[in-house]
C-alpha cells in the first residue's frame, strides 16, 4: 500500500493573443489509484517574466511570444484603457 | 437445462435483495433486485442505485459524465478533467474548482515587488468563472505604470460583473477586467466622474487588494 504525491502540468492552453494558461494537478495516489486531485492554475501574458515557471511551459511561451505578439498584446491593453 | 421465457407469463413474486440480487452475474452479490415499484442495483451486497416509480434515479454515491472516473470521496457529479464543451444551451458541461496565485505588476514591470500574501480561489461552472483573491504587498517596488493584477486562472470574456473591495491603500477605485486577457487593471473615478488609471505612486508598500469577480470565458 504505497501512497505517493505528484504535481504535474496536466493542461496547457495558448490563446489567440498569446496568453499561456496552464493547470497543475496535485494528486495523492494509492497503489496507482488517484485518491484526491487538486488544481492550481496560472496564466502568463506575452512578455511576462518566466522565472520559476515549469520548463515545458517556458518552452511554449518562448515560441509563442514573438516580438509581434508582445507588441499586439500591449496594443490590446492600451486600447481598453481610459 | 435451459429455461425458456416466452413472454407470456414472465417470472413473478421474486424480488431478491442487495445481498442476493435476483439477476446477477458471476458475483453472487452484484446485480439487480426489486422493491415496491422500484428497481434496485446492488454492488458487493450493498445498494448502489435505484429507479423509483416516479422515474427518478437515485445514486448512493457519485455520478460521473464523459466516461471519466467518479470521485472516490464525497457525493456529487464528476466532470472530465478537460471540458467536453456542449453546444446545447441546457447542458451543464463543466465544473472545476482550484487555486491560483495573483501577482501585481505596474505597467507590466515587477521590479522589487514583494508580497505578504497572495491567495486566489476559483470555481468554474459551465462558461462562467467565480474568482476571489487577496494580495497584500510588502514592497511595491520601483516599476512604474498602471496597477495590474495578473495571473487570473481563465481568459476573461466580456460582460464582466465587477465587485471589488480594497483596503490599506491610498486609493479607492475599481478594477477593469481587460477583455480577452487574464488580467485586471485598477482605475478610479474622480468626484467629477473622470476615470483614470491607478499607478505605482497611488500604492503603498502595504497595499492590499481584496477582489471578487464573476466573468464569462
Amino acid at each position: 500500500m504505497a501512497i505517493t504525491k505528484e504535481t504535474v502540468v496536466d493542461q496547457v492552453t495558448v490563446t489567440e493573443n498569446g496568453i499561456v494558461l496552464y493547470r497543475e494537478a496535485t494528486r495523492i495516489i494509492e497503489d496507482g489509484k488517484v485518491l484526491t486531485q487538486t488544481y492550481h492554475r496560472t496564466s502568463l501574458t506575452p512578455g511576462q517574466d518566466l522565472t520559476g515557471q515549469p520548463t515545458n511551459v517556458v518552452a511554449i511561451a518562448n515560441v509563442t511570444w514573438t516580438p509581434e505578439v508582445i507588441t499586439k498584446y500591449q496594443e490590446q491593453l492600451e486600447a481598453q484603457r481610459p | 437445462m435451459p429455461i425458456t421465457i416466452d413472454g407470456s407469463s414472465g417470472i413473478s413474486d421474486l424480488n431478491g435483495s442487495a445481498t442476493t440480487p435476483l439477476y446477477r452475474g458471476n458475483s453472487s452479490n452484484t446485480g439487480i433486485y426489486f422493491g415496491v415499484d422500484t428497481i434496485l442495483f446492488a454492488e458487493g451486497g450493498v445498494q448502489a442505485a435505484e429507479i423509483n416509480s416516479s422515474g427518478n434515479l437515485r445514486l448512493v454515491n457519485n455520478l460521473s459524465v464523459g466516461n471519466t472516473a467518479p470521485s472516490t470521496s464525497g457525493s456529487g457529479i464528476t466532470f472530465p478533467a478537460t471540458q467536453s464543451a456542449s453546444s446545447n444551451a441546457n447542458t451543464l458541461d463543466d465544473y472545476e474548482e482550484g487555486t491560483f496565485t495573483p501577482t501585481v505588476a505596474f505597467g507590466g514591470g515587477t521590479t522589487g515587488i514583494t508580497y505578504a500574501t497572495q491567495v486566489g480561489y476559483y470555481t468554474k461552472i459551465g462558461n462562467f468563472v467565480w474568482i476571489t483573491l487577496s494580495v497584500t504587498l510588502s514592497n511595491k517596488g520601483s516599476s512604474s505604470g498602471n496597477f495590474q493584477i495578473l495571473g487570473l486562472p481563465f481568459n476573461i470574456g466580456q460582460n464582466v460583473i465587477p465587485s471589488m473591495r480594497m483596503s490599506s491603500t491610498t486609493f479607492g477605485g475599481q478594477y477593469t477586467a481587460v477583455s480577452q486577457t487574464t488580467q485586471f487593471e485598477l482605475q478610479e473615478t474622480s468626484e467629477a466622474g473622470t476615470l483614470s488609471t491607478i499607478t505605482n505612486s497611488d500604492a503603498t508598500n502595504s497595499s492590499q487588494i481584496i477582489l471578487t469577480c464573476v466573468h464569462n470565458v
